[in-house]
């Protein structure tokens, strides 16, 4: 009896080949990842500034910064309405919001911040399903072409071609581990009359007021270490000059009244502390579930079933089950949770023995978070004494109490 | 480990580990972004990873971990991916073919990748470690801390949804 005839052969063979791609990381990402590397080890050397820069000037065309025409744009408010997220649409409706409108070129770009809001904010955010009061920085910033062709729309294939990073960075914070992408933030891209908006969003930063913030603007996935300067003893961010794309930074006037040093600990506080959760608390649970499993499964290996089974108790009757024609064996498992279709094979049997262990979690849904588990189940199958090919299936439940 | 042997590491393996984060992500800014997060996070556990003799695995593991993460935190890039989540496996779907794909036809390939996309995670990740990272049902297992029978039925179930798929689509086994 075996389960692998031809045609299963050649549909393993059709499901490699189709899933066989390679994709290849963006040059840039593996030269960041060399460069953290680097700084981490210690071994990266200040970069010797000089001749470079007049090569940089030509390419890079970066204007003083100017007032535009507000008409030019969609009002902060519409612009907010449009993205149908609500935290945007009350924040710019609201009364904490300073319009900006400054301008600079970059490229073949004209960037413009738009205006920029902090404070607490009820509403769904983008980031959460659930309606909180988020205490969140927002901002808006308008990009165009210089040659006034439009920008492509989201739906066309174009509008991946430049790549943005648009973040808030905070004097005295490393821009590579605070910005954006760390601080719990988001952002939504629209595009009307040619002109792309982008609308950002992230943790509040007002509580760091009394420091020097700043907007980056960069045509990166991520926060580049190539593109800015960060200088350790001072905690300033500023722009590399000899970086050939585009590394606006803008500065974001926020009322200095709104630091609230305490506020500013307790929050780096506990985003460090949920970043280290991160790794660790789901890595320690899922090592003390493997270790109980690995027990079990060693145990039954070596038949010693009792003992793998002592905390457990049986459930239900022993089930007679008779393998198909093809030699498959088939054990619907039913718990309150799920019900999962084991199939196995007659040389899948150890010393006349196989066996399933079936895991459910608690709050376990397929789009939520694992929290612990709830129930182990184990099916032992054993091959009946009579060798007319039947196999007993007893299935043993744990709650985790 | 040196800077050179690091510039080795993610040469040997990037591919393949960022291959997986699209699998995973099915969005190349968050495969972007899920890479670079597994490499930031491998180099804190080198030790880790040098005990283990096997970069490759260790890498995915991690990967599937700060994947579960950044789904629970729902953090940076969702309110994007929200937007394109209509698209699932396009970016797979469409590309290139590799070598030994000749002998099936692109449109077919693309139809399976996007039907393996399409497939609930909890078969998805085992389908992509067994057919594209080429794992054994036991190292899917160790890694994914589930117990090599439910592997080994996920992988079933998942088979049998795709290739039920083909057959809907007109596909007949040669053979």
């Amino acid at each position: 009896m075996r389960c692998r005839n031809d045609k299963n052969e050649e549909f393993d063979e059709i499901l490699k080949v189709a899933l066989k791609i390679d994709q290849k990381p963006k040059e840039e990402l593996n030269q960041y990842l060399l460069e953290v590397w680097k700084e981490k080890t210690g071994m990266k050397k200040s970069k010797k500034r000089g001749i470079v820069i007049a090569v940089a000037a030509a390419c890079m065309i970066l204007a003083t910064g100017s007032v535009l025409a507000v008409a030019n744009y969609m009002r902060l408010t519409d612009l907010a309405d449009k993205s149908g997220i609500e935290t945007m649409k009350n924040v710019f409706s609201g009364e904490d919001v300073t319009e900006i409108y400054e301008t600079r070129e970059a490229g073949e770009y004209r960037f413009t911040l738009m205006g920029i809001a902090s404070g607490e904010v009820w509403g769904q955010s983008s980031l959460s399903e659930q309606v909180t009061n988020l205490q969140g920085t927002y901002a808006a910033i308008a990009v165009e072409r210089l040659d006034g062709a439009a920008m492509p729309d989201t739906s066309e294939d174009a509008y991946g071609m430049l790549e943005l990073f648009i973040s808030p960075l905070i004097e005295g914070l490393k821009p590579w581990q605070y910005n954006i992408a760390s601080m719990n933030g988001g952002y939504v891209d629209i595009v009307e009359d040619g002109i792309l908006y982008r609308l950002i969003e992230c943790d509040s930063i007002l509580p760091f007021a009394d420091r020097e913030l700043y907007l980056c603007v960069s045509d990166t996935s991520f926060y580049d270490t190539n593109a800015y300067h960060y200088d350790e003893k001072s905690g300033k961010v500023s722009r590399n000059e000899e970086y050939s794309g585009i590394n606006l930074l803008f500065s974001l006037p926020v009322d200095i009244s709104k630091a609230n040093q305490e506020a500013a600990n307790a929050y780096l506080e506990k985003l460090e502390e949920s970043w280290k959760q991160d790794s660790e608390e789901e890595g320690k649970k899922d090592e003390q579930l493997s270790e109980i499993v690995a027990q079990i499964e060693a145990l039954l290996a070596e038949g010693r079933n009792e003992e793998a089974l002592e905390a457990f108790v049986a459930v239900g009757e022993p089930v007679l089950i008779t393998p198909e024609e093809n030699g498959e064996y088939r054990y619907e498992c039913s718990s309150e949770d799920q019900t999962e279709i084991f199939h196995f094979y007659q040389e899948d049997f150890q010393n006349g023995q196989d066996y399933i262990i079936l895991i459910s979690y608690k709050g376990n849904n397929d789009n939520e978070e694992i929290q612990e588990w709830k129930k182990i189940n184990v099916i032992v199958l054993t091959e009946n004494e009579d060798q007319d090919g039947t196999v007993t299936a007893q299935r043993y439940e744990m709650e985790n109490k | 480990m040196t800077c050179e042997e690091f510039a080795e590491l993610i040469e040997k393996e990037g591919r393949e580990i960022y291959t997986f984060c699209c699998y995973l992500t099915r969005e190349t800014d968050e495969a972007d972004e899920l890479y670079q997060e597994t490499m930031l996070k491998a180099m804190g556990h080198l030790k880790r990873m040098e005990v283990s003799n096997n970069p490759k695995n260790f890498l995915i593991g991690i990967a599937i971990r700060n994947w579960k993460n950044k789904r629970r935190k729902n953090r940076y890039r969702q309110s994007m991916a929200s937007l394109d989540q209509e698209e699932f496996g396009i970016e797979l779907a469409g590309t290139e073919p590799s070598p030994e794909e000749t002998y099936l036809s692109k449109e077919l390939c693309r139809f399976i990748r996007t039907e393996v996309a399409s497939l609930n995670e909890k078969y998805r990740i085992p389908i992509y470690l067994y057919y594209s990272v080429e794992m054994s049902v036991e190292e899917i297992a160790a890694i994914l801390h589930i117990p090599k029978g439910t592997v080994k039925s996920r992988l079933y179930t998942a088979r049998k949804t795709i290739a039920e798929k083909l057959e809907e689509y007109g596909y007949e086994m040669q053979k």
